[in-house]
C-alpha cells in the first residue's frame, strides 16, 4: 500500500510536532509544509529535502496529491483553510479549537462531505483520563453525582501583543486557548452539557479574559464546575484536575495520576484508594516527540482513515466545544445562565 | 555504574504530580536549598550533576562558585525548551531573543552576534541556530562542563522529521568549535542509534530512559533493550524509577544487566533519598 501523503499548514510549535509524528508513522509520509514566514520556510527548505515547502496553502492544495492536511495555524485562519482543504477532498486534522465560534463551525460542517476529520483535543489520548472514561462506563463507582475542576497554567503574567490578544483573531482568552480542552473533556466523560453560568476576569488585556469560572449542568442532571486561568504562576505546565463524586466512591484525575476511592471491590479496583500513574497507563507508541498523547491522536486519525471509521473527536464533536464557549461568553456578558444551541448533527 | 544527580526537582518538575512540583518549586526557589542537597550528594560520593540552562540553575552555579567546598562536574542540557515556550507565549519571538541576550550579557552577544549576522547574510540558518546556542551557553562556560546534552524535544523532533544533518552539525560544532563533549538525550533510542551509525557519529554520551516497566522507552522496552545491547557507546540511564512509580531496588537489579550504562541519573531532593539511592545502587550494580 502507498503511504498516505501528509501536508502541514503552519510550521509553528504544533505544526513541527505533527510534521515529525506523521512523518514517522508507518502508513504516512510528510510530503509538504506550508509556512508564510520566509525565515522559517528557508530553514525548512535547507533541512527537509524530501518535503515540498510552500508559502501559500492554495498552491499546495492546487498541486493536489495529498491524503491528509493538518492545520496548525492561528485559529482565525482555520475556517477558510479547513473549507478549502475539505473542498479539495482531503482528510483534515485541525489543532484546537475548531474555529472562532459556532457560526464558523456551522459553515465548516456544511462544507463537510466524506472526508475524515479530527481536532487535536489531545487529553482524550492520555491514559489517566481514558481510565476515568472507562470507570464511568463500567459503573463500578455508580453514577457521577458532582464534579469540580480546574485547568491552570502560569504562562501569561503581563499585557502582551500578538494575534492571541486580539479577540477578532483568537475568539477570546484563556477559555478559547486552554478551557476548550476541559470542555471537550467534560462532554467526552459526562455527555451533553445543557446550561452554563460563568464569570470572567480580565487582568492584563482589555477584552481577553485571563480567568473564568463556569458552572455546568448536564442532560443527565449532573452538575459541575471549572476554574480556568493561564496566570497561575505556580503551575509550570497546564494541569486539568477533575474531582468527581460518585454513589460508591470518588475520582481525582490529572494528566499525571488518577486516585480512585471505592467503597467496594470490583475487577481491578479494590475497596479504598487505588492510585494509577500515567507511567502505567500510557499507550505504547511508535515514536515519542513531545508526549505520547500526540502520537496516539495522530495514529488514531490514520487508523480511522484506513479503517473507514469516525475519529473520536471529529469536527461535529469538536464544534460542540465552540458553541458551549459561545454560551459561556454570553453568560459572562449578561450575568445569566445560558442554554446551549447545538449545531445539527 | 556511577550516579549523576538529576536537576528536575530543583526547577520544580515532578513526573508524579503537580502538587509535588509546586512544593519543590517553592523549596528550591531558594538556591541555598539546592546547594544543600548538592553538598550532601557530594559528601555521599556524587561527582556529577545534570543542569539545564534555566535561570535558577545559573543562579545556583554562581552561588556554588562563591561558596563551594567540594567539586562537581556538570552535564549541561540545552536548550531551555520550557522557558522558551513560555517566553514565546508571553512576548513572541522578539521577547525570547531579548531574554536570551539578557542572560548571556551584552558583550557575549555582541561578540557572537557578529558571526550570527554573517550567517544570516549567507542564509546559513543552521549556523545561525548554532550561534544562538553559543549565546545561550555563554554564561555557563566558566564552570566545569563535562558534556553538552541536546534536549530530547529537539533530538527527537529532528529524528522524526528526518532532519538529521542538523544533528551532525550540532555534533561537529560542539566538538570542534565549543571544544565540549557532545551528547544527546532521546526518548527514541533505537532511532537515534541508527541515525548515529549512518552518520558515523560517536557521541560521548546518550541519555535515555531505561527502567523495568518500559516507561518512555519508545517504541517498546524490548526494542530499546536490544538496541542498548548492540550499542557500544556510553549510556546515561534516566527515568530509572519511571518518574517515581518503580521501587529503586527493582530498577537497580534491572539496570545491572546492561554493560554500557556508565551513569544513572538520580533525582533526589532530600538527604534520605540520596542515601537510599546511593546505597541500593552501589550494592546492586
Amino acid at each position: 500500500m502507498d503511504k498516505l501523503r501528509v501536508a502541514v499548514i503552519g510550521a509553528g510549535k504544533m505544526g513541527l510536532l505533527h510534521s515529525g509524528i506523521f512523518n514517522s508513522l508507518q502508513d504516512c509520509k510528510l510530503a509538504a509544509v506550508t509556512e508564510t514566514n520566509s525565515f522559517i520556510s528557508r530553514i525548512l527548505e535547507q533541512n527537509l529535502s524530501q518535503v515540498k515547502i510552500y508559502k501559500d496553502y492554495h498552491s499546495m492544495l492546487e498541486d493536489g496529491g495529498m491524503d491528509i492536511v493538518v492545520i496548525t495555524t492561528p485559529v482565525f485562519l482555520h475556517k477558510v483553510m479547513i473549507e478549502s482543504a475539505l473542498a479539495s477532498g482531503v482528510n483534515v486534522f485541525a489543532e484546537k479549537p475548531l474555529a472562532l465560534n459556532g457560526p464558523e463551525c456551522r459553515s465548516i460542517l456544511e462544507t463537510l462531505r466524506s472526508s475524515k476529520t479530527m481536532v487535536g483535543y489531545c487529553r482524550r489520548f492520555m491514559g489517566t483520563y481514558k481510565l476515568v472514561k472507562d470507570l464511568i462506563g463500567s459503573d463500578v463507582l455508580g453514577s457521577p453525582l458532582h464534579f469540580t475542576s480546574h485547568l491552570f497554567v502560569g504562562q501569561r503574567s503581563e499585557k502582551s501583543q500578538g494575534w492571541q490578544y486580539d479577540v477578532t483573531k483568537s475568539g477570546g482568552g484563556v477559555l478559547m486557548d486552554l478551557g476548550c480542552h476541559a470542555i471537550d473533556m467534560f462532554h467526552f466523560l459526562f455527555g451533553k452539557i445543557q446550561t452554563v453560568r460563568a464569570t470572567g476576569n480580565y487582568f492584563f488585556n482589555h477584552d481577553i479574559e485571563d480567568y473564568a469560572y463556569v458552572d455546568f449542568e448536564f442532560e443527565t442532571n449532573l452538575k459541575g464546575s471549572l476554574e480556568v486561568s493561564w496566570s497561575r504562576r505556580e503551575y509550570r505546565i497546564p494541569e486539568l484536575r477533575i474531582d468527581i463524586d460518585f454513589d460508591r466512591g470518588s475520582i481525582t484525575a490529572t494528566e499525571k495520576y488518577v486516585d480512585v476511592f471505592s467503597k467496594v471491590s470490583e475487577g481491578s479496583i479494590v475497596k479504598g484508594h487505588n492510585l494509577f500513574y500515567k507511567q502505567q497507563l500510557a499507550d505504547k507508541v511508535p515514536i515519542n516527540v513531545g508526549g505520547q498523547e500526540y502520537t496516539s491522536e495522530d495514529l488514531h486519525f490514520v487508523r480511522c482513515i484506513l479503517d473507514k471509521k469516525e475519529p473520536s473527536c471529529n469536527f461535529h464533536e469538536a464544534a460542540k466545544t465552540n458553541v458551549i464557549i459561545d454560551s459561556i461568553y454570553q453568560s459572562i456578558k449578561e450575568g445569566q445562565t445560558k442554554g446551549i444551541t447545538y449545531l445539527p448533527e | 555504574m556511577k550516579l549523576i544527580l538529576g536537576h528536575n526537582q530543583f526547577i520544580g518538575i515532578s513526573h508524579i504530580s503537580e502538587d509535588k512540583s509546586r512544593d519543590r518549586e517553592k523549596f528550591f526557589s531558594n538556591v541555598e536549598n539546592i546547594y544543600g542537597v548538592v553538598e550532601r550528594a557530594s559528601e555521599l560520593g556524587f561527582n556529577d550533576m545534570i543542569i539545564e540552562t534555566h535561570p535558577r540553575m545559573l543562579e545556583f552555579l554562581r552561588y556554588y562558585k562563591k561558596n563551594h567546598t567540594f567539586d562537581m562536574n556538570f552535564f549541561l542540557q540545552i536548550p531551555y525548551v520550557q522557558g522558551y515556550v513560555q517566553k514565546m507565549n508571553e512576548s513572541g519571538i522578539k521577547g525570547l531573543i531579548f531574554d536570551i541576550i539578557g542572560r548571556a550579557g551584552m558583550l557575549n552577544t555582541l561578540r557572537i552576534g557578529l558571526k550570527a549576522a554573517s550567517d544570516y547574510i549567507k542564509k546559513d540558518y543552521n549556523a545561525l541556530a548554532l550561534s544562538a546556542l553559543r549565546i545561550e551557553i555563554a554564561p555557563f562556560r566558566e564552570f566545569e562542563i563535562k558534556s553538552l546534552l541536546l534536549h530530547n524535544v529537539i533530538t527527537d523532533l529532528l529524528i522524526s522529521l528526518g532532519a538529521t544533518d542538523i544533528l551532525q552539525e550540532y555534533y561537529d560544532f560542539t566538538k570542534n568549535s565549543l571544544n565540549l563533549e557532545p551528547g544527546f538525550i532521546t526518548l527514541n533510542f533505537p532511532f537515534l542509534k541508527d541515525v548515529l551509525k549512518n552518520k558515523g557519529i560517536s557521541p560521548s554520551f546518550i541519555m535515555t530512559p531505561v527502567n523495568p516497566t518500559g516507561f518512555d522507552m519508545t517504541p517498546s522496552r524490548v526494542t530499546v533493550e536490544t538496541a542498548l545491547r548492540e550499542y557500544s557507546g556510553s549510556i546515561i540511564a534516566m527515568n530509572i524509577l519511571g518518574g517515581g512509580s518503580i521501587p529503586i531496588k527493582e530498577s537497580a537489579n534491572y539496570l545491572k544487566s546492561f554493560d554500557n550504562i556508565e551513569y544513572v541519573v538520580v533525582g533526589a531532593s532530600s538527604e534520605n533519598h540520596l542515601k537510599e539511592s546511593m546505597s541500593i545502587i552501589r550494592n546492586s550494580c
